[in-house]
């Protein structure tokens, strides 16, 4: 087997004088500034008919309830998904499974959660059938922004396992804008919080998967 | 403070506190009973740290440390001295685009070998290859005389033989650990597994290849 040529170090040194690169105090403000591009989109649609109040369909105890549950998923999520846990291959890989398939079913449960508290929005199950279109379209939009920012800002990240990271990104956004379109929206029907402010969450994940690869992970370029 | 050796802990930080050897380990250890540990870092990993912080000239350092390592880590995959050559640049070109990356205070050496697996096997994937986690090529076999060394290239060539047949997972943790020098831990970083999973496979194809090569035994070389 044969040396590494004495060239090769110098080629490489010429290379990475011309690729800039950031260091970790520009990363960081890069990472501040995609967090707070982040931030305005879920303000802007979570507040977009003001701040949210209590009614006779949508009582305190309910909004209390699944805003706690929404915020506190969301924030474990982002944390556990962002930092590296003192590695800089990052989580372990049975760490984020587990964390892709426990954030939705903990939003699910906070949102059943809040209903069994203000038992008179179950009566409300099945009737707004129209709402339903909106929040869709809501929550994919907001979705999809959130989740290319977070794949365009970090890439590459995972040289082990980009999908599955890109599935506990997908997660971690999904929990944000659960609680965004969550607050924007009046409903308290179980089945609509369900079907159009949960259930999606499950698209951003299958797109984290879909996308991770390409986006975070280290790829072999092919010399021409 | 002089330095304690490495206890094995994949992304050890300055000051790592562990329980006194007394210390009944069935019980979580108080406060009272912990002792820091000055855990030995790298020198490539120190430069590492000091390149992601700004610092250009210790790319340098981090290249010296750690590509003959990489190299035969890669040539031992790919088998053909400038494909290794291209991934090994181009894993270096990965390190520099993502320095901001590098935990503080972590090894460089489990992400590295990561990237630069990862590269390989996207390298295999399109060349539409095989991969292959490795043979012993290019590990050298000591010298002690020339009966002795006959000795040792027969085993040295048993031993590449019966690595080739022993299952392609137990034999990537086993180079890993035995040939590369990588804890458990940090072997299990790079392969995207856990520690003791990467514990079993390698004790697998140590036992695997002691049962293959026992015709060896008792036929110790001359003069050691």
């Amino acid at each position: 087997m044969s040396d590494l040529p004495k060239n090769l170090k110098d080629e490489l040194l010429l290379a990475i004088a011309r690729e800039r690169s950031s260091t970790r105090t520009e990363g960081t403000t890069r990472f501040s500034i995609g967090l707070g591009l982040a931030l305005v989109l879920i303000l802007g649609v979570a507040l977009q008919h003001g701040l949210p109040e209590p009614s006779p369909t949508r009582p305190f105890s309910y909004l209390l309830i699944s805003v706690a549950v929404a915020l506190t998923a969301a924030l474990l999520a982002t944390r556990w998904t962002l930092t590296a846990g003192g590695s800089s291959l990052g989580r372990s890989r049975s760490f984020l499974r587990r964390l892709v398939w426990l954030v939705p079913a903990t939003l699910a449960f906070g949102a059943l959660l809040a209903n069994a508290s203000a038992p008179e929005t179950w009566a409300l199950a099945g009737r707004d059938w129209p709402a339903h279109r909106i929040c869709v379209l809501i929550y994919v939009g907001l979705g999809c922004a959130l989740l290319g920012i977070a794949l365009f800002g970090l890439r590459p990240l995972d040289p082990i396992a980009p999908r599955l990271t890109g599935a506990a990104l997908g997660a971690a956004v999904g929990a944000w804008t659960t609680l965004a379109v969550s607050l924007q929206c009046p409903s308290a029907d179980p089945t609509h919080v369900l079907g159009t402010h949960v259930a999606p969450g499950l698209l951003l994940i299958a797109l984290g998967v879909g996308f991770g690869r390409h986006a975070l992970g280290f790829r072999y370029r092919r010399q021409r | 403070m002089p330095a304690a050796t490495l206890i094995g802990c994949p992304a050890a930080q300055p000051g790592l506190l562990v329980p006194e050897p007394h210390w009944p380990r069935r019980f979580p250890a108080p406060a009272a009973t912990m002792r820091a540990v000055q855990v030995e870092r790298s020198r490539a990993s120190q430069a590492m740290d000091a390149y992601a912080d700004g610092d250009s000239s210790a790319f340098a350092d981090v290249y010296d440390e750690l590509s003959p390592r990489l190299y035969a880590y890669v040539r031992r995959m790919t088998r053909v001295d400038s494909v290794a050559q291209d991934i090994v640049q181009q894993c270096f070109l990965n390190l520099h685009h993502a320095r901001s990356r590098f935990v503080q205070g972590s090894h460089v050496e489990p992400w590295a070998f990561a990237i630069a697996r990862r590269l390989t096997i996207d390298w295999a994937r399109l060349e539409k290859r095989s991969f292959s986690p490795g043979t012993l090529d290019g590990v050298p076999s000591k010298e002690h005389g020339p009966e002795a060394d006959a000795h040792q290239s027969a085993l040295l060539a048993a031993v590449r033989t019966e690595l080739e047949s022993v299952p392609e997972k137990l034999r990537e943790a086993f180079l890993l650990v035995r040939l590369e020098g990588f804890s458990t831990a940090e072997a299990a970083e790079v392969l995207g597994t856990s520690a003791m999973a990467v514990k079993i496979r390698a004790h697998r194809a140590g036992v695997l290849l002691r049962s293959r090569l026992s015709r060896f035994r008792g036929k110790e070389a001359p003069n050691e």
